[in-house]
């Protein structure tokens, strides 16, 4: 299968699309950016605003194909490395060669040596910001310092400020409350884990999710407004010697999550706290709860 | 003559429905197709309206065990079944065969004798493999084989199973059997984001293997099994028999465009897979 069948089969209606967009010359995803898009539309037998979400559903496509990401050689150094450890380049135990039939980050013991590991390097890295034991009982669930250092480190991103109305359902007293979970922003609100939050703010995980789906929407609708009225956050003053913080993931205090049942820890440990390039969120976990999500695809 | 084997360890994956259908859709079009039911559970001999029961015992109770065991030819077990495809059926006396070929002489040697003697009666012969990769029967359908086809379904641990039989059909050409692996992604709902990320995910590990025709979610297989006839009778206007039809014409073309070799499993690649789709 190419990448065009999987993106007809993916956002259109399979082999018949396939056919007619290959009788047209068409038989790269590249090639779906030279047709017009009323002559897309019509081979789509969609309308264009349709033709229109297909090219942007095909190149989309086309970076995540073209990412080569599940090509990567794991037999390495790592081989518990997961995407999310590789963005921290944490040293981690081997795990035992051919073992796929469990997950060896279900186990807590290594949950809590990973953990160990984290906040040794976060002590070395920033020992300032480190909490201590006392500070942690009143901490945040979700902790932001990567997400505002990275911004600090770009002046010119976007931020969105969460304020009681921005998005549908977003009242006074919640944003209160996440505040006081550190989500300050309507990034950090989308890139949260959608379980790890719902737990704290004890809200249906189904709200949560749809609170993070709006924020996306808000963001890609607004980029520029936010910009220029939001202040800069207070976590911005890098010295010069710190590099900034390529990462736009938000790293979770694990510590809570290690009260909580053994099954619900493969959740969280999987969506953190980074994504390999080009994947989106968590699918597996997310879609079982939500079993019919629009596809979004022109004929939805 | 191709001859197809469809094979996944999994149980419930779709293995029988693709049989069955891409027969229909194959002998809809003229072309002379066998399907030779290989699973003692005889659901594909049930599919194409042959019950089992009927079958054992009647006046022709000839079955694929029979011919498997050297007992009976080829042509005298053939059942004129739904939709113009030719069934060697399958009963449960099949696991008999499994217990007997214990102490036979290559017993995994014994379908290649049997279809050696069908070479010019038929242009695609269709294998149903039962659910276990490693047993007797499989075996037989993959020394038989030109193509063994994975069939995969777009769920919960499809990559897992489609990696382990990807294994296990590796560890078979090891011992010097050779045939092109294809697979076909089945039970598709692109409303559904876990099957979309799967679908991304074995288009990725399996590249042009994977069939570019996806058969996708659709009741009418189901009535079409329990009606006995292929899809391509019950609705051959619908988006099922188009789907096998499409799927029908990749298998036609197959043998003039050899695809590239499917790369092996590395260590530790199911927990890659399961990471990224995570």
């Amino acid at each position: 299968m190419d990448a065009l069948a999987l993106l007809c089969t993916l956002h259109a209606d399979g082999p018949a699309t396939l056919k007619r967009l290959r009788q047209v010359g068409c038989s790269t995803l590249e090639q779906i950016d030279s047709i017009e898009v009323e002559r897309l539309a019509e081979l789509l037998g969609a309308s264009p605003a349709a033709a229109r979400r297909f090219v942007r559903e095909a190149r989309s496509l086309r970076e995540r194909v073209g990412g080569g990401w599940l090509e990567r050689d794991d037999s390495s150094a790592r081989p518990l490395a997961s995407p999310a450890r590789e963005s921290h380049g944490v040293p981690v135990a081997p795990a035992e060669p051919g073992d796929d039939s469990v997950l060896s980050l279900n186990d807590s013991a290594l949950v809590k040596r990973v953990l160990n590991v984290w906040r040794e390097r976060d002590q070395v890295e920033s020992p300032a910001a480190t909490p201590t034991t006392s500070d942690r009982a009143s901490a945040p669930v979700v902790s932001t310092a990567p997400l505002a250092r990275t911004a600090a480190s770009k002046p010119s991103a976007p931020v969105h400020s969460l304020t009681p109305g921005v998005i549908d359902g977003l009242d006074a007293a919640l944003c209160g409350r996440l505040a006081e979970l550190g989500v300050d922003t309507l990034d950090a609100l989308a890139q949260t884990d959608a379980l790890t939050l719902a737990k704290a703010l004890d809200l249906g995980y189904t709200r949560v999710y749809r609170l993070q789906f709006q924020s996306a929407r808000a963001i890609a609708q607004r980029p520029v407004a936010d910009a220029r009225s939001q202040p800069q956050p207070a976590t911005e003053k890098l010295s010069p010697s710190e590099t900034p913080v390529q990462d736009f993931s938000l790293r979770i205090d694990f510590e809570p999550l290690l009260e909580m049942p053994r099954s619900v820890l493969p959740t969280v440990e999987r969506n953190a706290p980074t994504r390999p390039a080009g994947v989106d969120r968590a699918a597996p976990l997310h879609a079982a709860a939500v079993p019919h999500e629009d596809a979004g695809g022109p004929f939805a | 003559m191709q001859v197809l084997s469809l094979v996944n360890q999994k149980g419930g994956c779709g293995k029988t429905t693709v049989a069955v259908n891409l027969a229909g859709v194959l002998a809809a079009r003229g072309v002379r197709a066998l399907l030779v039911d290989l699973d003692p559970q005889g659901h594909a001999t049930l599919a194409l309206g042959a019950a089992p029961d009927d079958l054992a015992g009647g006046p022709r109770d000839l079955t694929v065990c029979d011919v498997l065991l050297g007992e009976a030819r080829i042509e005298d077990a053939l059942v004129a079944a739904a939709g113009g495809v030719w069934l060697l059926p399958a009963t449960a006396r099949l696991a008999e065969f499994e217990e007997r070929s214990a102490r036979a002489m290559e017993p995994e040697q014994s379908l290649v004798r049997a279809l050696a003697g069908a070479q010019d009666s038929f242009d695609v012969v269709v294998l149903d493999c039962p659910p276990r990769a490693d047993g007797v029967l499989t075996k037989n359908a993959l020394r038989a084989s030109t193509t063994a086809v994975l069939v995969v379904e777009t769920g919960a641990f499809a990559l897992q199973g489609a990696i382990a039989a990807a294994r296990i059909l590796a560890e078979v050409e090891r011992e010097g059997q050779k045939f092109d692996l294809r697979v076909v992604a089945t039970m598709f709902d692109r409303r559904q984001k876990l099957a979309r990320e799967i679908l991304i995910a074995l288009q990725a590990r399996f590249g042009d293997a994977l069939f570019d025709t996806v058969i996708r979610h659709n009741l009418r297989l189901r009535e079409a099994a329990a009606l006995g006839a292929p899809v391509a009778v019950i609705d051959p206007g619908g988006l099922a028999a188009a789907d096998f039809g499409a799927l029908a014409d990749e298998v036609l073309a197959m043998a003039s465009s050899p695809v590239r070799p499917v790369p092996p499993v590395r260590p530790g690649e199911a927990r890659l897979l399961r990471a990224a789709l995570a």
